[in-house]
């Protein structure tokens, strides 16, 4: 009987290994699937109309925008997975990354205290990105309906500029969160976290106050056609993301090793260890 | 056949729309076994619904400049494409990029695709799905084990694994706000106005009967930044 007891308790408890396993699988599907249909969709269209480019002349166009988005495709599914988790899929395939699906994950951890990189922050993120990317479907589909009488509104030069302002808008908002609490959600709190983020910061202000000097110097800008220009903050901010992300870690290690910062749990809360 | 007989071909509108509805499916997919699991690890109702409320919440703000950006594509792409493209990954600066190289190599521009063919039309739809694919090929070769690396770092000290993914995300932050902090610009005015409004929202929501303040924070304060941020672009010109 206490077999038979234990047992039942094993199997009614949540197996999280099975479920990221799940997860995994749907995402890699579904991204298969998004490419299979995103290469179809002209190719049934040019096979339709007898009207298929040269694959040379869509690869000569193709390549160099490849080269340019490919770094930062790899600072996306680098640093926002462990963020996102098992919702890396569907946020990739969605897009509007950082103005709308990091942010919404990021409030919506704040606001039910869940940590990040835990199995309950798996299943939050995966259900806000669903949420966040139906109503935005959504949105799209009625502003295609209602296109005729909105477009002189959504044509007026203030809403332009208000749009053009979103991202300086969101970030604000999420710096808040990042500077103003020691929270990290869960019933953990974290003293002192920000010290590791000097360094990482004042790498950031050199980069951006040199950039055009750094770059003349290594010919980049000569070699992305910038001539004269600062390209390291804006053409290549990817590879500087890919670059700051191991300074902060190490940066914020070493603090956290040395006693500088410390974690711990909100009185009341259980270790979930 | 010409651009604009393909981009608005009812056949266009067939394939977008099967695109669409696959997208839909998968995000109904993950969706639902998020929900599954989460019953299972113990949320209730209530909380998977404050869930909801808080990203439709959110969402409002952000998904009315993805519209924006609808009309500025639909002119250069048509209907179907440019809503097919602001469903999908990519945004509207990289859907103009990818259209005038595109176009370009067959001597036509984006601004005025008048003058180009259905080919032309079909290269750009190849080259828009090429160009920004990058991380949809990289997603399942890499994020699987980055994400078990995550649950190894918290297994062998939660501690650092709580606090070590809270860096990833302030240090992506860092890289995108430390530059606009370099020239005084309506950016920078709307970031410290973001900032502000946001501070004190989460004041405010902590007084008693004020609570409910905090699922809306976020989107107020965007909202009325981005609103003030007209003001600060007038000032500074």
């Amino acid at each position: 009987m206490l077999k038979n007891e234990k047992a039942a308790e094993n199997a009614s408890k949540p197996d999280n290994a099975r479920y990221i396993a799940s997860m995994h699988r749907l995402g890699r599907g579904g991204m298969i699937g998004a490419l299979l249909i995103m290469l179809g969709m002209p190719t049934v269209l040019g096979v339709y109309f007898d009207a298929l480019p040269g694959v040379g002349q869509i690869l000569q166009a193709a390549i160099p925008l490849l080269i340019i988005f490919l770094p930062s495709n790899l600072f996306e599914v680098l640093s926002y997975t462990p963020i996102l988790g098992s919702a890396i899929y569907l946020t990739l395939m969605t897009g509007e990354v950082i103005n709308l699906k990091l942010p919404v994950v990021n409030v919506v951890f704040r606001i039910m205290a869940v940590e990040a990189g835990t199995v309950e922050a798996d299943v939050i993120a995966s259900v806000a990105v669903s949420i966040a990317s139906l109503v935005t479907m959504l949105i799209v589909a009625l502003g295609i309906a209602l296109t005729l009488p909105l477009q002189p509104v959504l044509a007026l030069p203030s809403v332009k500029i208000a749009s053009n302002n979103l991202f300086p808008a969101v970030m604000g908002a999420l710096l808040v969160n990042m500077l103003l609490t020691n929270d990290l959600g869960g019933g953990i709190y974290a003293r002192g976290r920000l010290k590791g983020l000097v360094l990482p910061a004042v790498l950031v202000a050199l980069l951006t106050g040199f950039d055009s000097q750094i770059s003349a110097f290594l010919h980049l800008d000569t070699l992305l056609g910038q001539a004269g220009n600062g390209v390291i903050m804006s053409v290549l901010q990817g590879f500087v993301i890919i670059a700051i992300l191991p300074v902060a870690y190490f940066s914020t290690k070493r603090l956290y090793n040395r006693g500088a910062i410390t974690v711990d749990l909100r009185k009341g809360a259980p270790p979930d260890e | 056949m010409s651009y604009y007989a393909v981009s608005e071909h009812w056949l266009t509108y067939v394939v977008v729309a099967a695109g669409i509805l696959f997208v839909l499916a998968f995000t109904a997919a993950v969706l639902r076994r998020a929900l599954r699991h989460a019953r299972k690890l113990g949320f209730t109702k209530e909380q998977l619904r404050r869930v909801v409320r808080i990203a439709v919440s959110c969402t409002l703000v952000p998904a009315v400049t993805v519209l924006i950006g609808f009309l500025l594509l639909a002119p250069m792409l048509g209907i179907p494409l440019s809503w097919w493209r602001l469903s999908v990954i990519g945004n509207t600066a990289y859907e103009i990029m990818a259209a005038n190289m595109a176009l370009s190599t067959s001597g036509a521009s984006a601004a005025s695709p008048g003058t180009a063919s259905g080919t032309d039309f079909i290269l750009v739809m190849y080259v828009m799905a090429i160009g920004i694919m990058g991380g949809m090929v990289l997603a399942p070769l890499l994020s699987k084990r980055v994400h078990q690396g995550t649950f190894r770092i918290r297994e062998k000290d939660w501690r650092w694994g709580a606090l070590g993914v809270s860096t990833y995300i302030a240090a992506v932050l860092l890289v995108f706000t430390v530059p606009m902090l370099f020239r005084l610009s309506a950016a920078l005015l709307t970031l410290v106005t973001g900032a502000a409004l946001m501070s004190g929202m989460k004041w405010l929501a902590g007084k008693p009967r004020a609570g409910w303040l905090g699922g809306f924070a976020f989107t107020i304060s965007t909202f009325v930044a981005m609103v003030l941020s007209v003001l600060w672009d007038r000032l500074l010109v």
